[in-house]
């Protein structure tokens, strides 16, 4: 479909095709005012080009015939230099900052990455952790009390010594309670109903145990401390004698503690030293009422020393205490 | 339905996107942009006037539409710098129409000499008149017929080449020309059968 003929192109000589071709015409004729093209070259910065010599007299000067020359203009030089003012804020200067900063900053890690070689290597501080058993394993028992009402038993939580080292400390040890049936271990007695406490469980099966339980077991670690510097104490582990009670009295009920028919499995953990005395008791897994009782009658007893390659050593031991009701 | 489908976010959005456009014109920019302005000035002058620019905001006009192709050179086609520029002038125009009416100040020209068909002693005066009365026809018409009928009887652009412009398709571009032909010679048959100072 081609175009239809101009107006100012068609002829007609009736009144209204003239007029609509005089005023087409003098629209078409208008020129912009003289130096606007001018002021907008020199708006534009794009000022001082100039036409070639080989532009045709008569023909419109082209893009293609302008060659350029001079400066830009100013009006707008802020605006076409922005780019020219960024790459100067980036200049050498800017690189030479970063390169700086890059450089102390590999410095820095160097230093706080690298071991000084005549640095004494700190000797390791042995940790004790305490875990109980969130979820206990199996089928459980009724609890004792359930028929009065009372709150069930709660079951024996595990105490965990870890040494942080290798080298040639005896691995950790659980005392566990459950396993005071075991001949190995030492068979302590204490309560005022002659309840058995059981003492710590030689040191065979650990692992498998810890390992197999370790989603189930909340572990608390503290430092060890006592009377005896911490870094003469060794956790009771595998390749030690077991203690052994030899005097001492008995933790009895206190009146509130026997009012209030506490009942239940309490953990102390002390230090034994090479002279069996105890050292340092400190209730890890407390009865209501009855810590007291307790660490006076620890404070009294006496124990075999704990053996370790022949010699006795002192060793820090999760001491479980059951208590019971008639 | 405006044919100019340009409006104040559009132009807005331009002007953002030529913040992060280059802004130095390199020598081989400034040749082009130099002979952009040199051929196409003219044009771009007087389509702005014919789109309803005051007369008085026609340079600054035109010099908005120069300094968007400026920053958007890299991007503008070899060859269609006049389709560029034309789109760019009407977007400009539509802004300054739509921003008149906020301005208080009245033109100098048009206050003293509103559009009249009384006749004037000489040619100059006479083509200005012309204009003014062409002006007031253009004004008169739908924006998106005077577009068309500008840009083909003034500019001399064929259809095809406004449809691409304007971005609408051919026949629509036709379409919209026949419509602004017959609109035009109603408005000159009325303006004559109530002026009759034309001549």
């Amino acid at each position: 479909m081609s175009d239809p003929t101009r107006i100012l192109d068609c002829g007609g000589t009736d009144a209204d095709a003239v007029l609509k071709r005089a005023l087409l015409g003098a629209a078409r004729a208008h020129t912009p005012p003289p130096g606007a093209q001018r002021r907008l070259v020199d708006a534009l910065g794009v000022d001082g080009g100039a036409v070639s010599a080989d532009v045709p007299a008569g023909r419109r000067p082209r893009a293609s015939d302008w060659q350029p020359q001079g400066a830009p203009g100013l009006l707008f030089a802020s605006v076409h230099q922005r780019g020219s003012t960024l790459r100067r804020r980036l200049g050498p200067g800017a690189l030479l900052s970063a390169g700086v900063h890059a450089a102390v900053f590999a410095v820095v890690i160097l230093a706080t990455s690298r071991v000084p070689s005549n640095r004494p290597i700190e000797e390791p501080r042995a940790m004790v952790q305490f875990r109980a058993r969130l979820h206990p394993e199996g089928p459980t028992p009724p609890p004792r009390g359930a028929e009065r009402g009372e709150a069930p038993e709660e079951r024996q939580p595990e105490a965990l010594v870890v040494p942080p080292s290798k080298g040639d400390r005896p691995p950790a040890l659980v005392a566990d309670g459950d396993r005071a049936g075991d001949p190995s271990a030492p068979a302590l007695t204490g309560g005022s109903s002659g309840d058995t406490v059981a003492g710590a469980a030689p040191p065979e099966g650990l692992d498998a145990k810890a390992a197999s339980t370790p989603d189930h077991d909340l572990a608390v670690a503290a430092p060890v401390h006592g009377g005896v510097p911490s870094s003469d104490v060794l956790p009771f582990g595998e390749g030690m004698s077991p203690p052994r009670l030899l005097e001492g009295p008995e933790p009895v009920y206190s009146r509130e503690a026997r009012e209030a028919r506490v009942e239940g499995t309490m953990l102390v953990k002390c230090v034994i030293t090479t002279a069996g005395a105890l050292q340092g008791c400190r209730v890890i897994k407390p009865l209501p009422f009855l810590e007291k009782p307790v660490l006076d009658a620890l404070a009294l007893r006496r124990y075999t020393p704990v053996m370790f390659q022949g010699r006795p050593v002192n060793v820090e031991y999760v001491i479980p205490l059951r208590f019971e009701l008639p | 339905v405006t044919a100019i489908r340009v409006s104040a976010m559009t132009l807005a959005i331009d002007w953002a996107g030529e913040e992060r456009a280059p802004a130095t014109p390199s020598a081989a920019d400034g040749v082009r942009l130099r002979g952009m302005v040199a051929e196409h000035f003219e044009v771009i002058w007087r389509s702005l006037a014919r789109m309803g620019v005051r007369e008085a905001e026609i340079s600054d006009c035109a010099q908005q539409v120069f300094l968007v192709a400026s920053r958007k050179l890299s991007s503008i086609v070899v060859g269609s710098e006049r389709s560029f520029l034309l789109g760019t002038a009407l977007r400009v125009a539509a802004d300054a129409k739509r921003t008149q009416h906020r301005r208080r100040e009245v033109p100098e020209d048009e206050a003293l000499d509103p559009p009249s068909l009384d006749p004037l002693p000489d040619e100059v005066a006479e083509q200005r008149r012309l204009r003014a009365v062409l002006d007031t026809v253009l004004a008169a018409m739908p924006e998106d017929l005077r577009v068309v009928f500008v840009l083909f009887e003034l500019e001399e652009m064929s259809t095809p080449e406004i449809a691409a412009l304007l971005d609408i398709p051919a026949g629509t571009a036709a379409s919209r020309l026949r419509r602004a032909r017959e609109d035009f010679d109603r408005r000159i048959t009325r303006l004559r059968a109530s002026g009759g100072g034309l001549r």
